[in-house]
This record gives structure tokens, sequence and C-alpha cells, in this order.
């Protein structure tokens, strides 16, 4: 299981590749977790996971929560038809803001950002 | 600095024995099942006939074991075995366990240790994890138990815990609510299916849901085809657990995954977000392992002669007609009894559970009956359970009838048969029950006069036996296509099918059977107790003269949703209804009606009528009934006036109502007798009647509701 990771206009690309189960559930949870301090915005990108475990619905939850804690918004893209639908019958969808393609993450993000910065000042 | 949330190693969490290969040590022996640790996964179980016992792991999806470790006769703490296995990622693991006989077997003990058993105390089963997909048979460990992910994010969800004699329920076979295509959901027949419909049940009205068996089972137990048709004949209704605390894979749109448990706690979170409880149909009677010829899957190959209730000579006693007769009252069942459903309530947050052939929880290891059954105590009196709705079909196929005797403890209640009997042959016109009749609106004070109002299920049809629209629609079962000529299924139904057996283009008998559902409905939504309606009644559901179609996974048995604009009438109605019953809580006392003046109205709290105001007809021949409610209103001031009457004759009566105080005048709520939409009119709509009579419709039912402002001069 590979993590890479990019920036684009501040956000924190995450593109996970190859299998994704428990025993890459702890790396990906440190690397993306890794990031979070110096980007309040994170894209995890999954058009190249094939299928989830219950061990990884609950890293990408722990994810969430995480940033919640560091003040870090986590959105996913690349969802398959598959992925989307385990994540909505296991209610862990209701958790994440979804994107159709990276950079409508990366939108989608930014947006929020600037809206946060509004109410906060 | 360390983070606070961060756990210390333990100084249990290294190995300090090697076994097959694997790091292990002594494991916990509570609690019982596979839990996670650090560092791997414990296993307990208890055998009270094993001389040994090992673990067997499977990789996921493999056929042949991967590994075989026998636990140490050290580690054993009475009988219950229990090792830590070290290196185990718990999630890409199948387990079982084999016995190994103890030499003093006596004819009750029946471990083989050439099977590999199963868990009774298995969070997860594998091996029908996609409903009717064809297992291989060959695979001599068919339900293969499996570790569980117990965190879960609640997001706040707790059991609702609404007043037991506000919930109306709606009782349905999970799978068969969204299976058929026309419900369009995402997930056809799954936990996620139903989450989609909640909005349909919220229109409705329900704010319980009773789920027929949704603990594991084997959907291709006694399967077979249909010699007549060649279509395949399901277990479809799952009255036979293989695992009582692992929810059906197969019910599951992520079964495939093994996702099956944060699925069902979606649905219950859904549920509960909703306003709606979910109560479980529970099956301790007996178990999916049948009579000695029967599989052997987990409690059988473990300590046969505690779980189950065994002659002298070690054959099967069978009070529940099924082959075994699980063996509730023994202390050590009675433990796994209370653990399983303090685990559903707490794990899952379930707010009820119903008991499915009750009575047999009240036998004794012998099968005699008891009069103070420990485990109906046990699970009355627990503490986890305190606020869980318990409810007991209490009869059972030994012969036990204990409707209104079951053992309560002030909590249990009681699916009360007598109820529908009464119910069902009032409406079809029988003579001679407006006695009985009063009682059971009442709420059934003769056989509840302890516990309350809130004893009585009250239900004129359950999964059991055909549905409302079948019962005014046929005289006799159609059980054919269960390939069982016939013979299955109740001869005694308490239905009259208005003219005609079965379908029909006679627009009278439509007409007649549409007013007959109405009526049911307008009974049973009226009557003190708690309620329970079939899914599918409220829109006229067919299951062609059916009452027995435990194993049709087919359109005949599925929620047709097509029915829904074809009866919107009958679902409007019964809508209607409910909204009725939530407005007017005289309806819902959790006491039975005394004979004094509640809220100073000059009435006492209920008074029954004939077609003469205050002159009840109990005569063998009378067919109607009137009764006043006189109790306090939604907001907690009185005085709230309803009128209901029942006229099951053939003929029309003019109807002197009892007279309200002045400034306040009797308006239609419902008359079952009038087309729709003036059948039914909501609290806005009603018209104050001109005069105190009114003219009661053949075979029909009436709802005045008093409304007004009383004159204080």
């Amino acid at each position: 299981m590979n993590v890479k990771k990019s920036v684009v206009d501040s956000v924190a690309v995450v593109t996970l590749t190859g299998d994704l189960n428990a025993h890459s559930a702890d790396t990906v949870q440190f690397d993306v977790a890794s990031v979070m301090p110096a980007h309040t915005e994170v894209l995890l990108d999954l058009s190249e996971v094939a299928h989830l475990t219950s061990a990884v619905l609950r890293t990408l939850l722990l994810l969430y929560r995480q940033g919640q804690c560091l003040d870090s918004a986590v959105a996913l893209v690349g969802l398959s038809a598959e992925l989307r639908n385990v994540l909505s019958a296991t209610g862990f969808l209701d958790f994440f803001r979804v994107a159709d393609s990276v950079p409508d993450g990366i939108e989608l993000l930014t947006r929020e950002a600037e809206r946060k910065e509004r109410v906060d000042a | 600095m360390r983070d606070q949330h961060q756990m210390r190693d333990r100084i249990d969490s290294f190995p300090t024995h090697t076994v097959a290969g694997y790091g292990v040590r002594a494991g916990r022996t509570m609690p019982f099942g596979a839990t996670r640790v650090s560092g791997g996964v414990n296993f307990s179980v208890f055998s009270g006939a094993a001389g040994g016992v090992s673990v067997v792991l499977y990789a996921q999806g493999s056929r042949e074991p991967m590994a075989e470790i026998p636990i140490p006769d050290e580690f054993r703490i009475g009988a219950v075995w229990a090792i830590t296995v070290f290196g185990l990622e718990h999630e890409e693991i199948e387990y079982g366990y084999r016995v190994r006989e103890r030499g003093d077997a006596g004819p009750g003990d029946r471990c083989d240790q050439s099977r590999i058993i199963s868990d009774p105390y298995a969070k997860v089963i594998s091996g029908r994890n996609v409903w009717g997909v064809e297992p291989d048979w060959s695979d001599p460990y068919q339900f293969r138990s499996r570790p569980a992910f117990d965190d879960v994010a609640w997001e706040g969800d707790r059991p609702l815990r609404l007043p037991p004699e506000d919930l109306v329920i709606y009782e349905t076979h999970l799978r068969g609510f969204t299976r058929d295509p026309g419900s369009q959901v995402a997930n056809p027949g799954t936990y996620a299916g139903m989450i989609e419909k909640i909005p349909y049940l919220k229109s409705l009205g329900v704010n319980c849901v009773e789920l027929l068996p949704v603990f594991e089972f084997d959907e291709f137990e006694n399967s077979k085809l249909n010699p007549a048709t060649g279509e395949r004949l399901f277990n479809y209704w799952g009255y036979s657990t293989v695992a009582f605390f692992a929810p059906k894979a197969g019910y599951a749109a992520t079964g495939a995954f093994g996702m099956q448990c944060d699925e069902f706690r979606h649905l219950v979170k859904e549920l509960h977000r909703a306003g709606i409880e979910i109560m479980l149909d529970v099956v301790f009677n007996h178990t999916a392992e049948g009579n000695e010829n029967g599989p052997t899957i987990s409690f059988r190959g473990l300590d046969n002669d505690t779980y189950y209730m065994l002659t002298p000579d070690g054959y099967y006693f069978n009070f529940s007609g099924t082959g075994n007769t699980f063996n509730g009252n023994h202390p050590v069942t009675r433990d796994f009894v209370v653990s399983c459903l303090r685990y559903w309530a707490s794990e899952y947050h379930i707010d009820g559970f119903r008991f499915d052939l009750a009575s047999i929880l009240d036998r004794d290891q012998h099968g005699a009956p008891l009069a103070n059954p420990p485990l109906l105590e046990s699970l009355a009196n627990d503490p986890v359970l305190r606020d869980c709705k318990l409810v007991a079909e209490a009869w059972d196929a030994g012969g036990l009838y204990q409707v209104g005797s079951f053992p309560d403890y002030h909590h249990w209640g009681e699916w009360n048969g007598r109820y529908r009997d009464v119910i069902r042959r009032f409406l079809k016109g029988d003579s001679g029950l407006v006695g009985e009749l009063a009682t059971r609106i009442a709420g059934s004070p003769d056989l509840y006069a302890t516990r309350g109002t809130r004893a009585s299920i009250n239900f004129i049809t359950c999964h059991d036996g055909f549905t409302l629209a079948d019962l005014v629609a046929f005289n006799n079962k159609h059980n054919e296509a269960n390939g069982e000529d016939n013979n299955d299924g109740s001869n005694d139904n308490g239905s009259w099918n208005c003219g005609y057996e079965g379908p029909t283009e006679d627009r009278e008998i439509q007409r007649l059977r549409h007013q007959q559902m109405k009526n049911a409905m307008v009974l049973l939504l009226t009557s003190r107790g708690i309620p329970m309606v079939l899914a599918g009644d409220e829109v006229g559901r067919t299951q062609n003269g059916n009452n027995n179609a435990y194993c049709h996974d087919s359109a005949l048995s599925w929620f047709d949703w097509s029915l829904v604009e074809h009866n919107a009438e009958l679902f409007r109605f019964t809508q209607g209804m409910i909204e009725l019953r939530r407005a007017h809580p005289v309806l819902r006392s959790g006491g039975h009606p005394e004979a004094f003046d509640r809220v100073g109205c000059g009435h006492h709290e209920v008074s029954w009528h004939g077609r003469q105001a205050w002159e009840p007809d109990w005569s063998p021949d009378g067919r109607f009934l009137g009764v006043m409610w006189c109790g306090f209103g939604p907001d907690g001031v009185g005085p709230d006036y309803l009128y209901v009457a029942a006229n099951s004759r053939w003929e029309g009566h003019d109807l002197e109502l009892p007279e309200l105080p002045s400034g306040l005048h009797w308006n239609v709520a419902a008359d079952t007798a009038r087309p729709s939409p003036e059948d039914i009119v909501p609290a806005g709509q009603r018209v104050p009647l001109p005069q105190n009579s009114y003219a009661i419709g053949p075979r029909s039912t009436l709802v005045l509701v008093g409304t007004g402002s009383p004159n204080t001069t």
C-alpha cells in the first residue's frame, strides 16, 4: 500500500494506492495525520482503492476525528460506486464531504476554508 | 509528553508459551467469545463435556485451517477454556473449536472431535454472507465464527425509552420490507434498504418496528423446490437461530465485506433519529441444530446436556415442534440468554424483544412448567434490560398456553391472542361477543389487572396467519404453494371472505372488504393496550390466502409497494387512525379504565352504550357496542370525550348518542361506512353534529370526538 502526498492551493492531497486493509490501516492513519497540523484542508483520493474493510472504515473515521481536533477538514474523492455504497450503507459516509474529482474536492475545501475565515473574522 | 489517550502496555500483553507456532498465554475467562486484546485475540469458551479444546484458525475465506492451537489444560478455569493468541489480525481470521470429549461422557453428551464447532458467542458469522447464494456444501465448517470490532460511533444515540402505552408497533420482515423492486431503494432487502423507507414509516405514524428474526440463520435450512412451480423455497422467516450474537450477514448490503454489524447499527441510529424504536423477535426456545439427526453447529458439540432439554437416554424433548428445546432455565443457558440480550441492548441499543414461543422459557430442564422460572425472573429484573420492552408469545408447541398467566415479574408483556380472536370473530359477525369485546377494548383487565394495559400487545394479524386483506377475503387457508399439501398453517382463522373466496371483480364485495379492514384498524387503534400492525396491512397486502408463508422469498410475501398508491385510501385511513390515537391520550392510558370521574366531567372514565345511550346490549344476539371515553386531553387538561361504536350486524342502526355537557358537540372523526375521503376526517375539518343522534351503517365502526367549550353558567 502506497501513500502519495502533494499540495495544491494549500490543500493536502493524499492519494492511496494498493490494498487497503487492516495491515495498511495504521500506515494510512499515521501518514495522513502527519499532514494535518500543517494543512487545515486534507483531500483523500481513493480513486485507486478497490475495496475497504471494517478496519479501514475505522481508520477513515479516526482521521475525521483527528481532523476535528486539529481543526482540519477531511474530504473524500474518487469513490467508486461500490465504495460509496459501502460507506453509505454503514453510515460512515455521513461523516465526510465527498467530491467527484480532485479539482472539485480542492475547490470544495478551499471554499469551506474561506467561509470559515469569514465566520471567524 | 505522552498523549493522554494512549494506553500503556499491559503486563499481560506478552506471550508466556508457544503452541503450534503461536505465542499464547492463559486467556481471560470473561467475557466469553473472541475479544480483541493488545497484540492479539482472547478466546474463551464453556464446555463442561470437554476433555480438551483447541482453537482452530482459518485465514478468511480459506477452506482449510491455517492452525490448530490446543488450549493447555492449565489455562482452563472450571469448565471454561480460555487462551490469548498473539499475532492475529482479527479482521482476517475465522475461527472455531475442536472439542475432545471427556472419558466419562454420558448419554446426553455429543462432542465430536471430527467436527469444528462454531462459537455460541460469536459476534460475526461467515458462511451465508449473501442471501440465497448457494454455499459449498462440501465444506465441513459451514458457519464460521469471526471476531468483531466493538468500537462504535454512536453519535449520541440512546435507546428512546418511549412509554410502552404510546407505542404503535409495526411488525415486519427485514428483507421482505424492501426486497420488491417496487421499493426503489438502492439496496433492496437489507438493513440499508430499510433506512430509505424510514420516511414512509414516519408518514404512517408508527413509532416502533418489530423485526422478524435478524440473528444469523441459515436460509437454506429445509430448503426445497416447490414441486408445482420449481421455485426455490427457503427458510425465509428465520425462526431457527444459528448464532445469537451475530446479525444476519445476508440481510446486509455490506455482508459480503463482513460489515453487517456497522450496517445494522446504522439502521438503529437512523430509526432512533426518526423517533422510532426497534424491537427484535428472538428465538430462544430452540436452535437450528434440530434433533439428534440435525447438524452439529455449536451448542450440541460443546455441551449438549447443558444447552438442551434431554430425555434420560439423551434424546431431545421437542416442546418447540422443531426438533429440540433450548434449556433456558439451566444456570449456564440462562446466563447465555441474559448475556445475549444485554449485548443487544447495550451494543446495539435495541429497545425491546419479543420472545417466540416464550412459554418454553417457563419450563425446567425436564420440561415441567415452573412456578418461578429463574430465566424469566432474571430477564425481568436485569439492570441492563430494565428499560427494554419484554414481550412474550405466551404459548408453546407443547401444550402450554399462558396468555394472562405468563410469569411477568411486573415487566413482561404478552401478545394478546385473546384480543386477536375476539376481534376477528366480532368483525365476521359472530354473536354473543359484546361482553368480551368490551373487556378487550378496555385493555383486558381480566388478564392484566396487576400489570396494566401495557402488558397487552393487541393485534389482529401478525406474520403467523392471514394478512388483514386475506382475513376479509378468504374463509379457508390456501397454502398449496408451501409444498405440504395445504396441511400446514392454522385451520382456525376467524376469517370471513365477505361472500366470495379470494379475488373478485364484484365491486360491492371489494367495498365491503375495504370497510372491514378499516373496521379492524378502528378497533385496534382505539383499544387500550399496545397496538401492533402487520406490515402491509395499511395498504391491503395479500398473500393470496397463504396463512403460513414462512418459506416464500418472493412477491407472495414481499411488501408490494405498488399498493401504497393502489390502496392509498386504506393507507390514509390507517394513518389518520394512528394520528387520532396519538391526539387522544385517553385511548392509550397505561391503566385500565375505572368507574370514577377522573377529570370532573360528570362521567366515568369509560361507559358502555347500546343503540340507546347508557344501555349496552350484552345479550347473546348482540352485535353492537358503543364506548365513551372521558379523560385528559393531550395537554394534560380535560375533559376529552371520545365515542367509539362498532356494529357487526348486516343492518344499520339509529344511535342515540350519550349527551355531552352544554356547549360541547360530537364531531365525526371516522366512519367506515362513508366513502373516502369522508371516512376519516382530520381534526381541523370536523363539523359538529346538529343533533345527538347518528345513523351507523351496517358492518361499520364510528369514532366521534367531543369539541367545543363547555358552558359554565
